[in-house]
């Protein structure tokens, strides 16, 4: 910070992440007016406050133990080393608190790590933090107006600060083993959040079971209409919003690529693989459109997957969006999202999973099989600028899929949502959900609203 | 002058100042403290939620009962 390029490479590095950070927030905002406007009448405020409340849960999991886990785990452990040293990223580290990168006072801190660390922790952590709440949030929509608030709070604590961030440091991190040993790759998350939150999603509804009157006798589902279609459609077009400060925040602004044959500058990816934001700006726009054009067309003009068409066309190519030509993108996009739609049916019909908002198809499905594409567009490419490295292939992508998809989205829902089951706290009773989950406050304000008109008329 | 922080003058070398928060060496007891709040939270969390959805479930059934009753 002693120099004015240096201390504006700096700032401008932590300024760019807080931006992004603010951003991301909208995909919160979007996901619960989008929720919230899925819900019925009878379940809004409690739809509301389950999502809400996501917030302030999973943000302090991941203060205590996600930060750190996304670091020390990069090996496995036990796969490329053993576990990493990171002592800028445990909840009682100096460099979580508010620090000017001088000696350090702890003796688990480096001078180097205060340099490092001192102003780019917090933004990090907090993007990061961004990413673990739109993880728990693709769990809410899917099972919604039937699960208890604590039940989903531990389930979302599991994806949002534990497995998703697993994930990404075994493969959405410069030395993760998938990445080494695999040639993973995935720029913008199709796997390592979307794919992964979509599978955990199916796991735990496969436990949850459908709402009350959602199947009919001969096992055909009935439509459960929304309460409010505005909120969904607001909704979306925030989560489009954040969508591009997620993007934004999955790049590295500023870092010298020019390695042996001299000093060049550009943005990266999480791997430290150059790409522009001019770039993934074309694509994540061209994949926008592929999938609200093919959303639209095989759901003949329904607007509700019209929108999650788009979403799930952007998820789909997101995996290479940081190389792939834009005509590309857009096939890709086309695929998923054809795919997505018609597997959400048929899974629907023959196992009565009931995904309220078609989240495992969104993001499950269009999140893996973009994971998979890009092993066969991008076969071949440099996973890394490390020497040795393994390149990008279809079998390495395929196992990543599966890894994200199977092993650590659906096994420990799984596992997790059963024991919740077996202790009788996963689901709501019959009973009240029947009634709704609102229905005392909305008794108590129907009998509020009589007793102060009568208090009016009798002034 | 007693202080809670480690830094005695802004006009120091910025350069020099590492952890500029207060109660520097007690991060485990803050910590400790965070999570203490965290685990009332989820323990009181179940348990009204248990709570709740008894009593509601009670309601009904008696609201039902009374219903049918009539």
């Amino acid at each position: 910070m002693d120099t004015e390029l240096g201390a504006l490479t700096v700032v401008f590095t932590e300024f760019y992440y807080w931006v992004t950070v603010v951003f991301m927030f909208l995909i919160h905002v979007g996901f619960c007016l989008y929720e919230v406007g899925v819900s019925r009448e009878k379940n809004k405020i409690n739809t509301l406050m389950k999502n809400a409340m996501l917030i302030p849960v999973i943000t302090v999991a991941f203060f205590f133990f996600g930060w750190w886990l996304y670091f020390s785990m990069q090996n496995g452990p036990g796969i490329t080393g053993g576990l990493k040293s990171a002592p800028w990223s445990t909840p009682t580290s100096e460099l979580m608190g508010t620090h000017f990168g001088g000696m350090p006072t702890q003796s688990t801190v480096s001078a180097s790590d205060a340099a490092t660390w001192a102003r780019l922790n917090g933004v990090f952590w907090a993007a990061f933090l961004l990413f673990s709440w739109t993880a728990g949030s693709i769990l809410s929509g899917a099972v919604i107006e039937r699960i208890r608030s604590g039940a989903f709070w531990l389930l979302a604590v599991l994806v949002g600060s534990v497995t998703w961030v697993i994930g990404g440091a075994w493969g959405w991190s410069d030395s993760g083993w998938l990445v080494q040993k695999l040639g993973y790759h995935d720029a913008y998350a199709s796997g390592v959040i979307h794919a992964l939150a979509g599978g955990s999603a199916l796991a735990i509804l496969f436990h949850l079971g459908p709402r009350v009157g959602r199947f009919r006798a001969d096992g055909t589902p009935r439509v459960m209409p929304a309460h409010n279609t505005w909120m969904i459609a607001i909704g979306m077009f925030m989560i489009f919003s954040g969508f591009w400060g997620f993007y934004a925040a999955c790049n590295v602004p500023l870092l010298n690529v020019g390695g042996e044959h001299g000093t060049f500058f550009s943005a990266t990816t999480i791997y430290f693989t150059p790409t522009t934001l001019s770039a993934i700006t074309v694509n994540f726009l061209m994949s926008l459109a592929a999938g609200f054009i093919v959303g639209y067309w095989v759901s003949h003009g329904d607007a509700f997957w019209t929108f999650q068409g788009g979403l799930g066309g952007v998820i789909t190519a997101s995996a290479g969006n940081d190389l792939y030509h834009p005509c590309q993108s857009f096939m890709i996009a086309a695929v998923g999202v054809w795919c997505a739609y018609r597997l959400h049916f048929w899974v629907e019909r023959k196992f009565k999973i009931d995904d309220a908002v078609g989240a495992v198809a969104i993001h499950g499905y269009c999140g893996t099989i973009g994971v998979v594409l890009a092993g066969f567009l991008l076969w071949g490419y440099p996973s890394s600028p490390v020497e040795g490295y393994a390149p990008i292939t279809p079998w390495g992508q395929a196992v990543g899929a599966v890894i994200m998809f199977f092993g650590l989205g659906f096994v420990p829902c799984f596992i997790v949502a059963w024991v919740l089951k077996r202790a009788g706290i996963l689901r709501i009773p019959h009973e009240v959900e029947v009634a709704g989950l609102d229905h005392v406050i909305l008794r108590q304000e129907t009998v509020d609203m009589a007793e102060l008109k009568n208090a009016e008329l009798s002034v | 002058m007693k202080s809670t922080g480690l830094i005695e003058s802004w006009k120091d070398t910025p350069g020099d100042w590492g952890p500029l928060y207060p109660f520097v060496g007690h991060e485990m007891e803050m910590l400790l403290a965070c999570a203490a709040v965290c685990l009332a939270f989820v323990i009181w969390k179940f348990r009204d939620e248990q709570r709740r959805y008894r009593s509601e479930v009670d309601g009904l059934r008696s609201a039902r009962q009374a219903k049918e009753e009539n």
